[in-house]
């Protein structure tokens, strides 16, 4: 506090001003205590502000860094299959940077130590004697592989995390009744691969049951007998934002090889999903920072008024004085700016090492190849100047009403401020006058009532944002198990299996239901839009997947059309009874597909994916000619089983030679509440800041509304009215205001999660994820509960001071 | 007995404000004895102590030395309770600057004193006493000057307490009500055997007093009992 005067003095312009100066520093340590407030709130809001940004930034420095140093793809083709030269065609286009080719496939994985389980492996080939041009990978532990035909592997970061997989362990491919022994030499990080997902169809990154490998392309070629082949091609471009002209060239100069549509890096799962977690990210990064300096900058401005309305005699005597209207703004401003920077340089103080932190934990969940760590000077210059600018804004309307002062009218003696009989107090029953004041004095005052009405507000939106998401979050999940999966397991055919498979696992012992679920991945077409989704047929009256409609009823297929998800309904813009045409991706049938058509039957409600839904043997009936699919087929078995029964289904199921990987539901929702976690800590990270502002707002609104209180608090007492009273009645003022807070608070508590989820979400998310906002009454119960508790500790020191206040003191001054 | 006769006793009271090195005597080895159903007024000049000695008397301070008997007890012993109790039902304060309650009507203020004590007088009765039946639903904000004076009067008597203790009560009254009220404390005191400590620089006041005490720098210069105290319908000034 040293350096203020000096500071500030030289801020002024003449000699008469060090008084004021002295005077900004008397009021400064008198109410030390809520400018001590101000400063935390505005620490909070620069200190959040600088740790989210600083993580954003250093994510996205992160994500950039790793994409250009390992060359990740701008645009990915597969095809039907082609010699290794066709690669040719597409490096001579003009605009292409780096070009490779590769085989990539999908087969049933086992692991020697876990013989009882399946898994999905894709296998990816790459060149062993040098690093792949495009899609490069970092080695986090062990070595590249190396030239030669030795069957080695490189296994994605993720899947040997989950699995404990260490370089020198062996992984068994199954392929068509083919077993092939690899040997893990190194574990891989891949930017096509940070969120490890098999498909666009299928976004749930799942390191348990799928895992990546990188072969050589020779030995994956001699091993599939696909030698000399590729089905992929991956393109790096030299002009990477104008990607369309590229993306045109490249699939025609691979017509002959029958080539899906390019697929742009936007496009591309792992980024997208990427993408949508750092706009969800940067989504916090903005609007909480937001949320808490404008909170802070109104506290703060609330502040300063009644700093101002208390000294207005003083003020009246200054102006008389000769202190110009020039000077007194400046003195306000300096006040606050002096607030501002030591609060701001708290915040991004504290801000570094949480940023950090938040990095750290962050990157460290995904499987990002490089983390990028810088401080970010420009954030914290940048939190600097927002804290001293929401200081200064703040700041501006007190000083001018207190410029504004007339200073013959502040010096007169003051007259008792104004009151009347409130309406209510007709109503109330007779009660004590003692206990009449409190009810009397919010009335008294209504500005400061709103103030301090405000103050609670803003507290609870801020207790209940935080909360809101994560219940939403929560129950959104919640919701998606309880009525989606409501099997126990599901196990994976990679070919068709027949229905016969069904009755069989449903004569098994523990199982007591399965049912058969047929998954096709198609294009949906409607107008001018397409989008890749999975079909999924259904038993009519199925009892292990759950559809809601809208409204949260049950729903079952139809056999007048497809029942199709949000995401679906919202992409093609569908309605009711629409018809909309089908296509199946190239590549999975040899001959040019026939459109199909289906009509629009209703639409579900679901969390995640992209799925419409058919009745199983209406699906099996449209693509029965195309996919060559057996009267009976079945892509997975949903399977309810007995309790205690799921680990001796589980390996019963391993053991057919067909499967090709079974999920527990209660494996994915323990992965899927793992991953949660981070997203758990942020929000009880932002849950402690908003308590923090919540109760640094009150403690200010609180202890001011006590201590101007403080002369007739001291006439009570001398006319012989007891402590524990005082206590009373300044307890029932201030819950009162607390419960008609908590009122208000509630609601506008709820539109703040609505506003910041729909915020938070962008379109893109929303495509992805459709999120339902859900506060849970435990929330509101919680929130207002903490709000009343913090009120209540709150006044505790003020009222500890009225109670040491000297009475005699206050009897010789005048009332007001 | 005489003892049963002594409403507030004070033995060698001194109260010091230390300002850093400085220290300000605003009493200095103060003895004095209060009788039950005496009148008493303090005379001094500004800044002589006067408030400080009421504030002493009325238990709202400490002495910084010597004893402070009221009704017999010394207030040196009392916790904070014991001193509230006692404000509450020995003391009727009538503060120097009013300190009206904002948010209460002239009746409520004095109603809320009412509300504190066992057997307090009527309200209306005292209200109408110092005039101001026609303002009773009136709040402070809405009062004259001198019609709050007349409260804070008001809210003193209301407990009917057995120590008045006024601070410039006619400080802000003309003539004419100021003699009303001097009429209703002389009137209290020989009625209903109250001590009323009345502190003021008229001196002409000092004519219907019992007893009258002089107060400079901290010090009673004078201490004289009036043998033919006037009525406050003979007073001039
Ligand atoms: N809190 C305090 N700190 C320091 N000095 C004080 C304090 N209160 C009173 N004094 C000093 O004590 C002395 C007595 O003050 P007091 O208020 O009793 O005077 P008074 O006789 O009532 O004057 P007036 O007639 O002007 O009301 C004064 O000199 C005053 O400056
Ligand atoms: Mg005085």
């Amino acid at each position: 506090m040293n350096s203020i005067p000096t500071r500030s003095a030289r801020i002024n312009f003449n000699g008469k001003m060090s008084v004021l100066n002295l005077k900004l520093i008397r009021d400064l340590k008198r109410s030390r205590w809520q400018y001590l407030a101000v400063i935390a709130m505005i620490m909070l809001g620069i200190a959040f502000y600088c740790a989210a940004y600083m993580t954003y930034k250093n994510l996205n420095a992160s994500y950039d860094y790793s994409y250009n140093q390992l060359h990740f793809e701008h645009i990915g083709i597969a095809l039907n299959g082609a010699p290794e030269r066709a690669v040719e065609r597409i490096r001579r286009l003009p605009g292409v940077a780096r070009v490779e080719g590769r085989w990539r496939e999908d087969v049933e994985l086992e692991l020697p130590n876990r013989q009882s389980k399946r898994f999905i492996g894709r296998l990816i080939g790459i060149p062993a004697d040098r690093r792949p041009q495009v899609n490069d990978v970092v080695i986090s532990e062990g070595r590249y592989l190396s030239p030669g035909t030795e069957r080695e592997v490189l296994m994605e970061q993720s899947f040997a995390k989950h699995h404990r997989l260490k370089p020198g362990d062996q992984v068994i491919v199954k392929r068509q009744g083919q077993t092939i022994r690899l040997r893990i030499v190194g574990i891989a990080r891949s930017p096509e691969y940070i969120y490890v997902v098999q498909s666009k169809q299928d976004l749930m990154p799942m390191p348990d049951t799928f895992g990546v490998m990188f072969v050589a392309q020779e030995v994956l070629g001699s091993l599939l007998g696909k030698s000399g082949l590729i089905n992929e091609v991956k393109v790096t471009a030299q002009a990477p934002d104008h990607l369309m002209p590229l993306l045109r060239e490249t699939k025609r100069a691979l017509s002959s090889y029958r080539p899906e549509e390019p697929v742009p890096r936007e496009d591309q799962p792992s980024y997208q999903l990427m993408q949508q977690d750092v706009e969800g990210f940067r989504a916090y990064a903005v609007l909480f920072p937001v949320l808490f300096l404008s909170v802070s900058g109104l506290t703060v401005y609330t502040l300063l008024m009644r700093a101002v309305h208390l000294q207005r005699p003083v003020i009246g005597v200054l102006r008389a004085l000769g202190i110009s209207r020039r000077g007194v703004v400046i003195h306000y401003l300096a006040s606050a700016a002096v607030l501002g920077a030591i609060g701001s340089l708290l915040g991004i103080a504290a801000g570094y090492p949480l940023g950090g932190w938040a990095t750290r934990a962050y990157l460290s969940m995904t499987s990002v190849p490089y983390t990028q760590f810088a401080p970010q000077g420009s954030v914290m210059l940048v939190g600097v100047c927002i804290g001293l600018s929401v200081c200064l804004i703040a700041a501006i309307l007190p000083a001018r009403a207190a410029a504004a002062i007339n200073p013959a009218e502040a010096m007169r003696p003051p007259k008792p401020s104004a009151s009347r009989v409130p309406a209510l107090d007709h109503i109330l029953p007779k009660l004590s006058l003692l206990w009449r004041i409190p009810i009397r004095n919010l009335f008294r005052q209504p500005k400061r009532s709103l103030s301090t009405l405000f103050g609670i507000v803003a507290a609870m939106a801020l207790l209940m944002t935080a909360q809101g998401i994560l219940d939403s979050s929560q129950a959104t999940l919640n919701e998606m198990f309880a009525a989606t999966f409501r099997e126990d397991l599901r196990a994976q055919f990679l070919v068709h299996q027949d229905r016969h498979l069904v009755n069989q696992v449903r004569s098994w012992r523990g199982v007591v239901w399965a049912e058969p679920v047929l998954q096709i991945p198609v294009e949906f077409i409607k107008g001018n839009q397409t989008y890749s989704a999975l079909l999924t047929g259904l038993e009519p009256g199925t009892r292990l997947y759950g559809l809601t409609s809208d409204s949260d009823q049950p729903m079952s297929v139809r056999y007048e059309g497809a029942i199709f998800g949000p995401t679906l309904r919202k992409r093609l813009k569908l309605e009711r009874g629409d018809q909309v045409k089908i296509r199946l991706p190239k590549g999975e049938t040899e001959e040019e597909t026939r459109e199909k058509t289906v009509r629009v039957a209703g639409f579900n409600w679901e969390p995640i994916g992209t799925v419409a839904y058919l009745p199983i043997d209406e699906l099996r009936r449209l693509f029965r000619n195309e996919l060559a699919l057996p009267p009976g087929a079945v892509s997975s078995i949903l399977i309810k089983a007995a309790p205690g029964h799921e680990e001796e289904i589980r390996r019963r199921l391993n053991a057919l030679p067909q499967t090709a990987a079974v999920s527990s539901t209660s494996d994915i929702r323990k992965m899927i509440d793992s991953m949660m976690e981070l997203s758990r800590r942020f929000v009880f990270i932002m849950l402690l800041f908003g308590m923090g502002l919540g109760f640094s707002i009150l403690f200010n609104m609180v202890t001011i509304n006590v201590l101007e209180r403080s002369n007739e608090v001291a006439t009570l007492r001398t006319i012989g009215v007891s402590r524990a009273q005082i206590i009373g009645m300044i307890t029932l003022e201030n819950m009162l205001i607390g419960v008609i807070g908590a009122l208000i608070g509630l609601p506008v508590g709820r539109l703040f999660v609505e506003g910041f989820i729909t915020a938070a979400s962008s379109e893109e998310q929303m495509e992805l994820f459709a999120f339902r906002v859900t506060i849970l009454p435990s929330t509101y119960a919680l929130t207002a509960f903490l709000i009343l508790i913090v009120m209540f500790f709150s006044q505790l020191p003020a009222i500890l001071s009225l109670n040491r206040m000297n009475l005699a003191k206050s009897a010789k001054e005048r009332a007001t | 007995m005489v003892e049963t006769n002594t409403a507030v006793k004070l033995e060698g009271v001194s109260k010091v404000y230390s300002m850093g090195e400085v220290q300000v005597y605003a009493l200095r080895d103060v003895s004095l004895t209060l009788t039950r159903g005496e009148f008493v007024v303090i005379l001094g000049p500004s800044g002589c102590g006067k408030s400080t000695l009421l504030n002493i008397v009325g238990a709202l301070d400490t002495p910084t030395s010597g004893r402070v008997l009221i009704d017999g007890q010394d207030i040196q012993n009392m916790n904070e309770s014991e001193l509230t109790r006692l404000r509450r039902d020995k003391i009727g304060f009538v503060f120097q600057f009013f300190n009206l309650i904002p948010t209460l009507t002239a009746h409520e203020n004095v109603q809320l004193a009412a509300e504190l004590v066992a057997r307090p007088r009527d309200i209306d009765q005292v209200l109408a006493e110092v005039g101001l039946r026609e303002r009773a639903r009136h709040f402070p904000s809405e009062l004259s000057g001198g019609e709050q004076q007349r409260v804070a009067i008001a809210r003193g008597l209301v407990k009917n307490p057995p120590i008045l203790l006024c601070d410039e009560p006619t400080g802000e009254l003309d003539f004419e009500t100021g003699r009303m009220i001097l009429a209703l404390l002389d009137r209290i005191t020989h009625e209903l055997n109250q001590t009323v400590l009345l502190v003021t620089h008229n001196t002409a006041i000092s004519a219907i007093a019992d007893r009258v005490i002089r107060l400079r720098s901290g010090q009673i210069v004078a201490d004289e009992f009036n043998p033919n105290p006037l009525s406050a319908d003979q007073l001039q000034w």
